[in-house]
């Protein structure tokens, strides 16, 4: 038995994959999302999720589940409350009021939170910050689906002036209450006191940017909200759909000629291809209807990953290539954050680093520069000659093509098979690294620095020296360098032929064509066999395009 | 620590004598009450010091006191929220939640500081129980004849009592000893710039243990930390664990200067997991250094950079020689793993004997066995399970051996 679970383990990568496949067959119903199960360590995880209790439901809060659920009648107020309070659990007489709110309004008992506010405020004793919280939570929730009676309205005012008289400055948990329920009565121009005050000690949440921005757009405040989406996005908060959602009904609302609408819904495109965002599927839907008011055809459709070709409309995707001015800001900072870093020991030496800088300025520019250990490790389980052959296999491939390689390696490549490696580095350019030093970031660095039609052959998706660029503008467009650039080299079958995949053909964001757009969106329930190869989701795309008749 | 040693074994004894017993309990009881008093303290008590608090850390900055309330506010709406949050929260605390710029930081921290909060209420709930409980309980009559002798500690005894302090002084003989005659061995304390707090303080707690470990080894290492910030995090904490270690008689050297202006440059080897040298064998003439700090964080290779830099030998012990190492374990041990690993090495030349010390959860042995309890417990049928993994196994790989075995099997048996 024993010896199984070793082999599990350590031989064998299709059942450790089946193993962990299970496991998460069991967890289905405790975990939404899960990522790609694909390492041992994704194991750790999972054994950590099964033996994490469930914290948050306790017994009181169940019974103030059920005792609203049960109940049609209003129920005597003070008497539920020291129902609640004699059950075993974390609610005493401080948080009791807010809690009881919460938990009605989370799961919607807007009649039993109503009658229940009425009860707080009826009562002499002054409300307490928690449940002031709470009241304004149950009035944003409510305004979502219902009108506010003008009582509700005064109220949230009053609590506004209330709270800045008494702590001149609100903590965050408060504010981004305060800021949802003043949104929810369209005082907007409040609102701003309330973000500052957020900023204080930390960041806004995603939700609310995207209410204030709503708002925004429900007042006609367009050049406001533009603003206000700037922000958002600068803070690394993208739009959520109640954002979107807004912003195209304003579209509808203030224009009726049909070239005017599809010159602001262009607008919105043009945004979220900037930004290259991935839109939630809610959006894509209210999307698909604003193009088909006006006539447009919309279908969800897949891209071909090859090709870029969407299966709809048979359009080819193209492949937005960096500005020279892009890549510019590129080879500026690739040197400095990804080689040297915080300590320059950490990775390399200045020695090593000057021998490298030499090499590039007088062999460069390359056509090709290889990860040499990535590309032969891709061999597995193989001896040195394996690798070998994987590697020569590799560097013929280019060389039929007549590329100038850069082959990057460590120095410890050099005692596999003298000869064999020899006689390649005959055939290219080659530099090796110290056994301590890392080699990742000197081939990605060569290729930078040599010019914008280098490629890069590597199997790695270069995630954490994508984070090592501090900015997420930088990070960007080292994201798009890698689509238009990167090869990947895969085992097949034919131990003699491994696959050699080309770069991305296309640039997997939104994007604009004579016709119309191609968007991407997220799939609600990405399967858990989705493996992530760098490459965003190519089967969840808008297709919009306009109807060729028509117009 | 010995008087309350001899308390606890008063409790588990049947008494003779209630008054006695009974008086110097509740006299330490009122003692632990007293200074737990201020974690329970009365709301009342709490308002008043939060001006207090609020006067002492911001020192009239204006901006800094406009956080601090907005984050007393906070806490406050987390408590009436339902959210957890600690009663009370100490000074210092206070400072470290100022200095935490994101609202998870800060969540995280009041969590642990609430659990932490809850456990201390419970021992508390706990130990009074048991208090009521013995105070409750008949006292046992356990003497036969009237005129028997007792035995025990407080009664007559056989033996010399040894005290604490004398054991004390008997390990810390072993460890001056080794002062003079020992080998050196350095710890590198120069990385706390890259610890986190919580790592700063585990590692303060490991170098306290390797210290004790250090001193009742048969023949112990003479220690000299170096690079010390007196006035860090870590040595306050050290300070804390250990309050005679500034003391001259302390048995362990402690420098604020580099170990290069200490050892002559060939002598020193540091011992680091990132390099490829491995450590054959114990130099009893090197002096070995061991980076202390704790990289839950941060996984840069720092030790490396450092001995890289500062152009030493570097050494990594040839843990994969010895041990079945787990998938997904890191190689980097703790300070107090790595000196006895050392101590015993030198002492008996032995691999196998001195990797002991690693802790079990690295090895390979534990992850099986902890899966084999997974899998007896699983809901599913096992057949069923069993059955796909070997199917799955057969059809992708087989070892070399196996292979072989196969072949030549097939050659003999018409039937395979």
């Amino acid at each position: 038995m024993k010896e199984f679970f070793k082999e599990l383990f350590l031989r064998d990568y299709m059942s450790r994959v089946v193993l962990i496949k299970w496991c998460i067959s069991e967890l289905v119903e405790r975990v939404a999302f899960f990522p790609p199960p694909l390492t041992v360590a994704n194991l750790n995880i999972i054994t950590r999720l099964i033996t994490t209790p469930n914290t948050n439901s306790s017994e009181q809060v169940e019974f103030i589940k059920s005792a609203t659920e049960s109940s049609k009648s209003e129920p005597n107020w003070s008497n539920f409350k020291n129902n609640v309070l004699c059950k075993q659990g974390n609610l005493n007489e401080k948080n009791i009021d807010a809690v009881m709110l919460k938990t009605m309004v989370a799961n919607k008992k807007f009649n039993a939170a109503l009658s229940f506010a009425n009860h707080l405020q009826l009562s002499n004793k002054e409300l307490s910050i928690g449940a002031i919280n709470s009241l304004l939570y149950l009035y944003y929730e409510y305004a979502k689906e219902y009108d506010l009676s003008e009582q509700d309205k005064a109220f949230i005012l009053k609590t506004y002036t209330h709270l800045y008289e008494k702590y001149q400055v609100l903590d965050n948990a408060t504010c981004e209450r305060l800021l949802h329920a003043l949104c929810a009565i369209n005082e907007w121009r409040k609102c701003k006191k309330v973000l500052d005050d957020i900023q204080l000690t930390g960041t806004p949440t995603h939700s609310a940017y995207s209410t204030l921005i709503g708002t925004l757009f429900k007042n006609n405040k367009k050049a406001e909200a533009m603003k206000m989406i700037d922000i958002s996005e600068n803070n690394r908060r993208s739009l959520r759909d109640c954002a979107y959602d807004e912003w195209m009904k304003y579209i509808f609302r203030k224009y009726k000629d049909k070239k005017t609408v599809l010159k602001y819904l262009n607008e919105l495109c043009t945004h979220i291809s900037k930004n290259s965002t991935v839109v939630p599927r809610a959006t894509a839907n209210k999307l698909k209807e604003s193009f088909e008011s006006l006539n447009w055809n919309v279908q969800f459709t897949e891209i071909r990953k090859q090709s870029g070709q969407c299966k709809n409309c048979d359009l080819t995707l193209d492949c937005l290539r960096l500005s020279a001015e892009e890549f510019a800001t590129l080879q500026q900072n690739v040197k400095d954050k990804l080689i040297v870093g915080s300590d320059l020991f950490l990775k390399t030496s200045p020695e090593e680093l000057k021998k490298f800088m030499d090499l590039v300025e007088n062999t460069g520019p390359y056509d090709i520069v290889l990860d040499a250990l990535n590309v032969a490790y891709t061999a597995g389980k193989g001896g040195a000659d394996e690798r070998i052959r994987i590697l020569t296999t590799v560097v013929n491939h280019f060389l039929q093509q007549k590329k100038k390689i850069l082959l990057l390696g460590r120095k410890h490549m050099l005692n596999w098979k003298r000869g064999a490696l020899v006689q390649l580095m005959k055939k290219t350019q080659y530099f090796f690294t110290e056994n301590i030093s890392q080699d990742d970031p000197y081939f990605i660095t060569a290729a930078i620095l040599s010019g914008p039609q280098t490629d890069i052959v590597s199997r790695d998706l270069l995630r954490g020296h994508r984070f090592l660029l501090r900015t997420d503008a930088l990070r960007q467009l080292f994201q798009r360098w890698q689509w238009e650039h990167q090869w990947m080299v895969f085992p097949s079958t034919n131990r003699f032929r491994p696959i050699i995949q080309e770069p991305l053909k296309f640039t997997p964001i939104a994007q604009q064509h004579t016709n119309g757009w191609h968007l991407p969106y997220e799939a609600e329930n990405t399967s858990l066999e989705y493996v992530n190869d760098g490459v965003p989701d190519v089967s969840s795309w808008l297709c919009i395009t306009q109807k060729i008749n028509n117009n | 620590m010995f008087c309350l040693r001899s308390l606890v074994s008063h409790l588990r004894r049947p008494i003779k004598n209630k008054s006695v017993f009974l008086s110097r309990f509740t006299f330490n009881n009122t003692n632990i009450g007293q200074t737990s008093f201020r974690y329970y303290g009365l709301n009342a008590e709490i308002e008043d010091d939060s001006d207090a608090i609020v006067n002492d850390l911001c020192k009239g900055d204006s901006n800094l006191e406009k956080k601090l309330k907005v984050l007393m506010l906070e806490v406050e709406v987390m408590r009436q929220d339902g959210r957890c949050a600690p009663d009370y929260i100490s000074k210092d605390k206070w400072a470290r939640l100022l200095k935490m710029d994101t609202r998870n930081q800060r969540n995280n921290f009041l969590l642990y500081l609430f659990k932490l909060e809850k456990k201390k209420e419970n021992e508390k709930a706990r130990k009074e129980a048991r208090k009521k409980q013995l105070e409750e309980s008949p006292l046992e009559e356990f003497r036969e004849y009237p005129d028997d002798l007792l035995y025990g500690i407080q009664y007559q005894s056989l033996f010399l009592r040894i005290r604490d302090s004398s054991m004390n002084m008997f390990d810390n003989y072993r460890a001056l000893r080794s002062i003079i005659y020992g080998q050196s061995v350095v710890i590198d304390c120069s990385y706390e710039e890259h610890m986190v707090w919580r790592e700063t303080l585990n590692a303060a707690k490991q170098m306290t243990f390797l210290f004790g470990d250090n001193r009742i080894h048969k023949d112990p290492f003479n220690l000299h930390m170096c690079n010390v910030k007196p006035n860090g995090e870590f040595m306050k904490q050290l300070r804390k664990n250990i309050p005679s270690l500034e003391e001259p008689w302390f048995p362990m050297n402690i420098h604020s200067e580099s170990y290069l202006d200490l050892f002559p440059k060939e002598k020193l080897v540091y011992l680091t997991p990132h390099c490829r040298e491995e450590l054959t064998s114990f130099d009893p003439e090197a002096v070995y250094i061991v980076g202390c700090m704790v990289d839950k964080m941060n996984n840069e290779p720092l030790s490396l950079a450092k001995a890289k830099k500062d152009g030493l030998k570097m050494a990594k012990l040839p843990l994969d020689r010895y041990i079945e190492w787990a998938p997904g374990s890191k190689k980097n041990l703790n300070i107090n793993h790595m000196i006895p690993i050392l101590l015993d090495l030198r002492l008996t030349g032995d691999w196998e004997f001195a990797l002991r010390h690693i802790p079990r959860r690295k090895l390979m042995e534990t992850k099986i066995l902890a899966m084999q309890k997974r899998f007896d417990n699983t809901s599913l049928n096992r057949q069923d399970l069993f059955k796909s993994f070997k199917n799955v196994r057969r059809n992708s790989s087989l070892t070399m051996n196996e292979k072989k075995f196969k072949s030549k099997r097939s050659l003999y048996y018409d039937d395979m």
